[in-house]
This record gives structure tokens, sequence and C-alpha cells, in this order.
């Protein structure tokens, strides 16, 4: 290699070799900030599980932001003389036993179920990682706390823990949130913290140290984004875990309650009817699939978005 | 300590003969879990009281089979690791003991290389914003010129600045440990410890990279400690060497001293297997056997179980680490006449 003949420190003035030298290599000065807006570009180098999931993210998100304006009917507006009617030109999904239109019903609900799941995921996921990565990197006893704590709360399935405090607290929509994030924030604990000892291991963690980075720095800038794409991948499993999650609590009476309705309680209302109007239980169920296929599909996307990590 | 040298003035020599790294007596165990009831839990002796002194401009090349304790010797020196007791001085300065100020210039003033690059850069960050982000936390430079700086020392490692934004999964190794090394020159250190710089490497790159660290030791003015297990590399780049075996230092010598007229048993044997190539040493001269595990060395001289002049004395009692000539310490009870046993019965010709 001929390059390596030609030292920089024989130039004495270190500046030359970005504003003259290199002009050739580099049009524009680089900045920290140029590879983000490359990979947004190169939407076809793309896998295909990102574009599909988040097209899929993306419809599902525009159709309830836009529901006030595009549902067809009002959700709670009963016909009881159009009880359980097959799919029609003024109802497309037909209507339920009360005579209400699902379409309209699941555009609502939908805005209940994925904003409740939503909320519910970010804080459980943002609280979990970041209390696992300051587990992992402290150890001694507070480490031993919050797993001992998250041992507990592991011990009892997600539903009765969610139930208690919901009971406890009485039902109401913060109260629901509060209840799934402190039931759920344990698994992104775990996960973070099993990750961040991994990560911890290896040698570039090291390397920052020698390099004098802070301790902050390694855990914003080198173990979040390592950790990142299986967390994430996590999320978006656990995405519609915590949407069913919801429905079923609505379906107790614990969560969204009538005149309100989400995906959940829509399908567990729709049981009993099931053999005379199936659409009843399968669309809802369609609808929290396929949002759950499309976050999950996103998620995996990104996980194997290329560039990043080209080599095992 | 005052060790004269015999060997000619390398041109790096300084009119002082500042140590860089000053060891006295440094142990580094690591505890197992406890598996007896009764006892003190059991413990793998890394380190086990080293003492050793590097000088200023001076390459020391560390050799030793993996196992030995040579990096965990490194992380010490670093106080990537705390040691257990004794002192480590990087020039002059007492780091064994300290809070952050003091490790944050020790970060500033010695660095390390590593022995798989890919493994030594976070997959998930761009060798710019990576190399960069060294120089901000050491305050070097202004926001402004530091992608300059950047540059700069890729450069001078032989890269140009199309690897600002490259993630590591897209070099080769060979790019990489160049990028491993300009990113330790970034806040110009005095002391270079490489560990294993080559081992990860292939063969046609690892000539490269220590032709680059041999340029960069005289640019920088640099103190390195090289460590290896390739005698070959310690034998290019060094012009002292030590040799370690379970956590001990046995021999330490001028380059030509130790490749010509090493004295430990240990050292001869190593010597002989590494160079059995090499016309002059037509038969290997292997120690036998594994290695005994450093949790439980062997009583007396740690190489008596594989030592074949091993004598009762070599059983029972450590012997202490002599300077036997100017700059050449031997650890070893039979130095006076191993070279003369082991020879002639190996190598008549010598």
């Amino acid at each position: 290699m001929s390059r390596v003949d030609n030292p920089a420190v024989d130039n004495p003035a270190v500046d030359n070799t970005a504003s003259g030298a290199l002009d050739g290599v580099l049009d524009p000065a680089p900045s920290p900030g140029a590879p983000r807006i490359r990979g947004l570009r190169r939407l076809r180098a793309w896998p295909w599980s990102l574009r599909v999931g988040l097209f899929g993210v993306l419809a599902v998100v525009l159709v309830l932001l836009a529901t006030p304006w595009s549902a067809p009917f009002d959700p709670a507006l009963q016909d009881l003389s159009n009880r359980l009617a097959p799919p029609s030109g003024a109802h497309w999904l037909g209507t339920d036993q009360l005579g209400r239109d699902v379409m309209s019903r699941l555009m609502w609900g939908g805005r209940f179920s994925v904003t409740i799941a939503a909320i519910t995921l970010t804080i459980s996921a943002v609280f979990g990682t970041l209390l696992g990565i300051v587990c992992a990197r402290s150890k001694g006893v507070l480490d031993e706390f919050v797993m001992r704590v998250s041992d507990v709360l592991l011990a009892f399935p997600e539903m009765i823990v969610a139930m208690f405090l919901v009971s406890i607290l009485g039902a109401g929509y913060g109260t629901l949130i509060l209840a799934l994030a402190v039931a759920g924030w344990t698994p992104f604990a775990r996960l973070a913290r099993a990750l961040t000892l991994e990560i911890n291991s290896r040698d570039f963690i090291e390397a920052a140290e020698s390099l004098g980075f802070s301790r902050t720095f390694i855990i914003l800038r080198h173990l979040l984004p390592n950790a990142f794409s299986p967390l994430l991948a996590h999320a978006s499993v656990r995405f519609g875990h915590t949407l069913i999650t919801v429905g079923a609590l609505s379906f107790l009476g614990l969560g969204v309650a009538p005149p309100d309705s989400d995906w959940g309680s829509m399908l567990a209302d729709g049981l009993p009817y099931m053999s005379r109007a199936a659409g009843l239980v399968i669309y809802p169920g369609l609808a929290i699939f396929l949002t759950a296929l499309a976050v999950t599909l996103t998620g995996r996307g990104i996980n194997v978005r290329p560039g990043r990590q080209g080599r095992g | 300590m005052s060790m004269l040298r015999t060997a000619p003035v390398k041109d790096t020599a300084q009119p002082l003969a500042v140590d860089m790294v000053a060891l006295d007596n440094v142990v580094k165990h690591f505890r197992l879990a406890r598996k007896k009831l009764v006892g003190s839990p059991e413990s793998v002796r890394s380190v086990d009281g080293i003492s050793l002194r590097v000088r200023a401009g001076e390459v020391l090349g560390l050799v030793g089979e993996s196992g030995s304790g040579k990096s965990t010797l490194a992380r010490v020196i670093l106080r990537l690791l705390p040691p257990d007791s004794g002192t480590v001085s990087i020039d002059g300065q007492d780091v064994s003991r300290g809070g952050r100020a003091l490790l944050k210039s020790l970060r500033a003033k010695a660095q390390l290389v590593f022995q798989d690059p890919h493994a030594a850069m976070d997959p998930c960050m761009t060798i710019g914003v990576g190399l960069a982000a060294v120089l901000r936390t050491h305050g070097i430079g202004t926001r402004a010129d530091r992608w300059a700086r950047v540059v700069a020392a890729l450069a001078e490692v032989g890269l140009d600045a199309s690897y600002l934004d490259r993630y590591p999964g897209g070099c080769s190794g060979g790019q990489l440990q160049r990028v491993v090394i300009a990113r330790a020159l970034l806040t110009n250190p005095k002391l270079l410890i490489c560990d294993e710089p080559t081992s990860a490497l292939d063969a046609s790159v690892q000539a490269k990279v220590l032709n680059l660290l041999a340029r960069l030791r005289k640019d920088h003015r640099l103190t390195m400690v090289v460590i290896s297990h390739d005698l070959r590399v310690v034998q290019y780049v060094s012009d002292r060497v030590a040799v370690m075996y379970l956590g001990q230092i046995v021999e330490t010598a001028d380059r030509e001293d130790l490749f010509q007229g090493s004295l430990h048993p240990y050292t001869i044997a190593l010597l002989s297997a590494a160079l059995a190539t090499d016309e002059k040493h037509p038969e290997q001269l292997v120690a036998a056997g594994e290695p005994p595990s450093p949790i439980n060395p062997p009583a007396g001289c740690r190489f008596n179980s594989r030592c074949p002049l091993a004598t009762e004395q070599c059983r029972t009692e450590m012997p202490a680490l002599l300077e036997v000539a100017p700059g050449h310490e031997v650890r070893c009870h039979r130095w006076t006449e191993s070279r003369a046993l082991l020879i002639q019965t190996q190598e008549p010709t010598m």
C-alpha cells in the first residue's frame, strides 16, 4: 500500500489535509449526520419485511387518525331491526348483535387498542430497558433488588398483576396503562440486562473505557444502539401481546368500558354469535393480527437493515 | 533499578533513561466462585508479583503461552483492571490508585490496540463518529477541526476520508486494525500497548501492520509494549523482551541477548519451538505437556513440572528474578548451566 509511505504527520498543517488535499474524495465537508440521510434515500436496499411492515403500520395509523372524518357511522348507533346483518353496500362489514356498524366500530375501537398498547409498550420498554442496563452495569444491591422484584412479578401471570392493580386503583384509562406498564416492564429489564452483560464483555466496550469515554456515553452511544435491534424485535412481538391483553381486560370490564370499545372487547362481545355472524370475531381478530404482524415485520426489517452489521 | 545498556544506542533513545512504565510487585488474582464450604475461595493467579520497567522510547515485547497473564498485565497497566497489590507507575505517576481526574489523564497518555479489530470497533457506529468522539471526550480541538483531525489521523495510517462514513462491518481486518491504531493515537499518547496486534490478521496484512507500528513509533516517539505469542513478531519489533510464565516474569533481556543467549529453560524451549524451521535449530526442544493451571501453580519454580533440568530445589524453593548480566534477568536456580546442558543435549552444533 503506497499510501502508507505518505504520512500526514509530514504535513505540519493538519487542516490542509481536510480542506485541500482530500477535496477530490468528498465534495461536501463530511459530517456525522451524513450516513443517516443516505440510509433513507436507499429505500430500495431496504429488506422487504421493513417495506411491507412500515407500509402496514403507516396504513393503520393513517386510517385510525382519519377515523373521526371517515367512519361511515356513529359506532354507538344501534339499529335493532338490522342485527347481525351480513356485509352490504351500507354496512361493508355487516352489523353486530345490536345492529351497530362493524366497520365504524373497528375504526373507533382501533384508536383505543393501538393507542393504549403503544403508550403502555413505550413506557414499559423505556423504563425496563434503562433499569436493565443500569442493573447490569452497576451489579450489586440494586441489581439484586430489581431482579428479585421482577422475579415476583413474573411469578404471576401478567393479567393477574394488571387486574389486581386496576381493581385497587379503580378503572380508567390512566390506571389501565399504569397497570399494564407495571406488569410489562420485566421482560424488557431482563432482556436489556442480558444484552448489556453480553455487550459489556466485548472488546469495544473495553476500548471505550480505555479511550476515556464517560459512563453515560458508553450507555447511550455504545450499549443502547447495540441492544436496540433485539429490544425492538422484542417490543414488536410484545405489541401484539399487549393488544390482546388490553382487549382481555376490557372484556372483564377492567379496561375499555362501554360505550367505548376496542378490538379485544369487540372480539369478546362477538364470541356468542360466532355461529351466526363469524365476522364479529374474525374482523377484530384480523385487525389485531394484521396490526401486530405489520409491527413485527417492521421490527424484523430494522433488525436486518444492511450496512450496520455486515459481519456477524 | 539501574540497568546500563550494553546494546548499541537506538535512534529513539533519550538522554535520560526515564521509566515510562514501572511495575512493582504487581498482583492481580481473580476470585473463583466458592466450591468448598470451608477454606478461602480459590483464585486464578493471573499476575503474581510482577516487577518490570519499560524505558521511555523503548519497545518491550511480552511473550508467553496463552493463560500466562500477558493480557491481564496489559489491563492492569492501563488500569482497566485495578491491581490487587503493588504499584503501577506510568510516566512517573502512580496510577494504581486514584480517582477520575487521574484516570482521565491516564486514558490520554496510554492507549491499547486490540487483538481483534472487528471486536474492538462498535458495529453500530461509523468510524468517523467513533474517532471524533475520542477527541470530544478529551477536549482536543474545536468542534470544527475535530473532523479534520480524524481525517488526518486516518491518512497517517494510510486510509482515506471515505472511511469516515463506513461501519466497521464493511471493512477488512487489516483496514480496521489501522483504524484502531489511528484511534489509539488521537490523544497523542506516550505509551501504546498492543495486545496481539497481528494475530487476528491475515499473514499478508501482518507485515504491513507491523511496519506501520514501527513507523508510528518513530514519528510519535512512542513507548510500546507489544504482547504476542508469536516470537517472530516480538523479534521484529522489540528492543527488549520479557517472557511470562504462569503470571510471573521468568526472563527479561535485550532482544539480541534473549534470542541468542536465553538462559531460562522455558525461554530456550519456546525459542527452539518457534524457530524450529531455522536451519540452525534442527531439533525442537518443546516443553513437555500442558502448562499447569494458574489456579494451583506448582510449588517452587512454576516451571518445574515441565523442566528437563528440575531438581529437588526447583520443586520446593521459588527462584528469585536475578540480574545475571546488565539488563538480563532470569528466574531460574540453574541459570549458570541451563544453556550448556540444554543446547548440548539438543543441538551439538551450537
